[in-house]
């Protein structure tokens, strides 16, 4: 339709990865240990569990529909105007979430870096890189992706094998202390941020040069992205500790200052900060390119394009308002989050997958 | 600060909506007017301090129950 260019699923997959770290790398380690304490890794292999089954159904419904965005057939789904009501609700979502993202990685460059900067300038360049990357399409987003995360994960790995001699296991004790249900409390946290989120990948799965294999590429990139974050809270709250890891704003950055080898690799939390922007940098573009493509097909416009400058615009407007301070993004994030994002997450798409097989829509040839 | 913006918004206006016009585009024109109006609206409002719809307020009034059987049932 817009779009004329192509994916692979490898790109897919790896785009999933990032857009999971993406900001959660940030926030989840304080969001779930101040629920589950000691035991936020075990909050972790619960979420990885209920995320896939969130990417499968909304996997499943696209595969119903090849070559068609999530805006283009629930139209065909719900009738005319609940579809579109559908389809405004995912672009909501994703103009949402962006400016949620943004407003999150201007907070932590004002926090940590740029502490004089006024929060409107660093974001307004993340915005100008993100309307530049949209405007060239979607292949262009997948191939620098593919190209830079790699090395960014590989990044973040290396640093957390540099935490190994601070950590303690007996930070990680007792196990189920206070039983399972701070676990759960917990886990849904991540379920909800950023596993519910992954649904604006129905409107870039389309463009894979092979749809069979969709499902595949979303459920291999959520469990890799799932491990990733499993393995930076349960290093957290090694390093850390519990009470530390739920404190802080940012704790895998505090524990990456920790690390200290023969008083030469120290101050590293530089790094991490750049690995992060990058990966900031991809979720707040799928978030973005989903909002610009939704909006040109709910209008029926031949090119997004053009929507493309007014939108950042409003994307940069909407992060500088929705938070007052901290303490409520600390509090929207871990609480109301969850509840909101499974609306679009995993009911929307759950609905329109029942409608879709009562109805006998679509191409069924879903097992490839 | 209202004067950045209005430069912000003139360049904008000046990059996309000559070439929307000349090619006869009127529904990209339209979407892109609205879209443009409405961050017009926020960026000034912010800029001029004028109380503007927050969108987390109002999922704040629907979530927020929600959140608080959510929290009863697990503790």
């Amino acid at each position: 339709m817009v779009e004329h260019g192509k994916i692979s699923s490898n790109q897919v997959s790896w785009m999933i990865i990032s857009f999971l770290l993406g900001s959660s790398i940030l926030l989840i380690p304080s969001a779930v240990a101040s629920s589950a304490r000691q035991d936020a890794w075990l909050s972790l292999i619960l979420t990885i569990a209920a995320g896939q089954a969130v990417i499968y159904n909304y996997a499943t419904l696209s595969m119903m529909f090849p070559g068609r965005t999530f805006v283009q057939y629930s139209r065909e789904i719900l009738g005319k105007y609940p579809g579109m009501l559908a389809g405004l609700t995912i672009t909501w979502f994703s103009l949402h979430l962006g400016s949620l993202v943004v407003r999150n990685f201007g907070d932590l460059l004002s926090a940590t870096v740029l502490p004089h900067t006024p929060m409107v300038v660093t974001d307004s360049i993340i915005i100008i890189l993100v309307i530049m990357g949209t405007r060239m399409g979607v292949e262009v987003l997948a191939r620098v992706n593919k190209l830079i995360i790699p090395f960014i994960v590989l990044l973040i790995l290396l640093i957390l094998v540099l935490g190994i001699p601070e950590m303690e296991f007996k930070r990680l004790l007792p196990v189920m202390e206070s039983g399972i249900k701070p676990v759960i409390k917990g886990s849904l946290v991540v379920i909800g941020f950023p596993y519910a989120e992954t649904v604006l990948f129905t409107m870039i799965i389309p463009f894979l040069n092979t749809p069979g294999k969709a499902r595949k590429a979303l459920v291999t990139g959520g469990l890799a992205g799932g491990a990733l974050l499993f393995f930076i809270v349960i290093w957290t709250l090694l390093v850390l500790g519990p009470a530390s890891t739920a404190r802080f704003w940012f704790p895998v950055l505090e524990a990456v200052r920790v690390i200290d080898i023969f008083n030469i690799i120290q101050r590293i939390e530089s790094i991490i900060i750049i690995a992060w922007i990058f990966l900031g940098f991809l979720k707040i573009s799928v978030c973005f390119y989903s909002f610009v493509l939704g909006l040109a097909q709910l209008f029926n416009l031949k090119d997004y394009r053009p929507l493309v400058l007014p939108a950042g615009v409003l994307m940069l407007a909407l992060s500088q308002l929705v938070y007052e301070n901290y303490v409520e993004e600390a509090y929207f994030a871990s609480k109301i989050w969850f509840p909101y994002a499974m609306v679009p997450g995993l009911i929307l798409p759950l609905t329109m997958l029942a409608v879709a097989v009562i109805r006998e829509l679509g191409s069924r040839k879903t097992e490839k | 600060m209202v004067f950045l913006i209005s430069l912000v918004f003139i360049a904008i206006i000046a990059l996309e909506a000559p070439a929307l016009v000349r090619n006869k585009k009127w529904r990209e024109l339209a979407a892109f007017s609205v879209l443009l109006l409405i961050g017009m609206l926020y960026s000034y409002g912010q800029a001029l301090d004028i109380p503007l719809p927050n969108p987390t307020k109002l999922i704040l009034t629907i979530f927020e129950p929600v959140s608080l059987i959510i929290e009863r049932l697990l503790s």
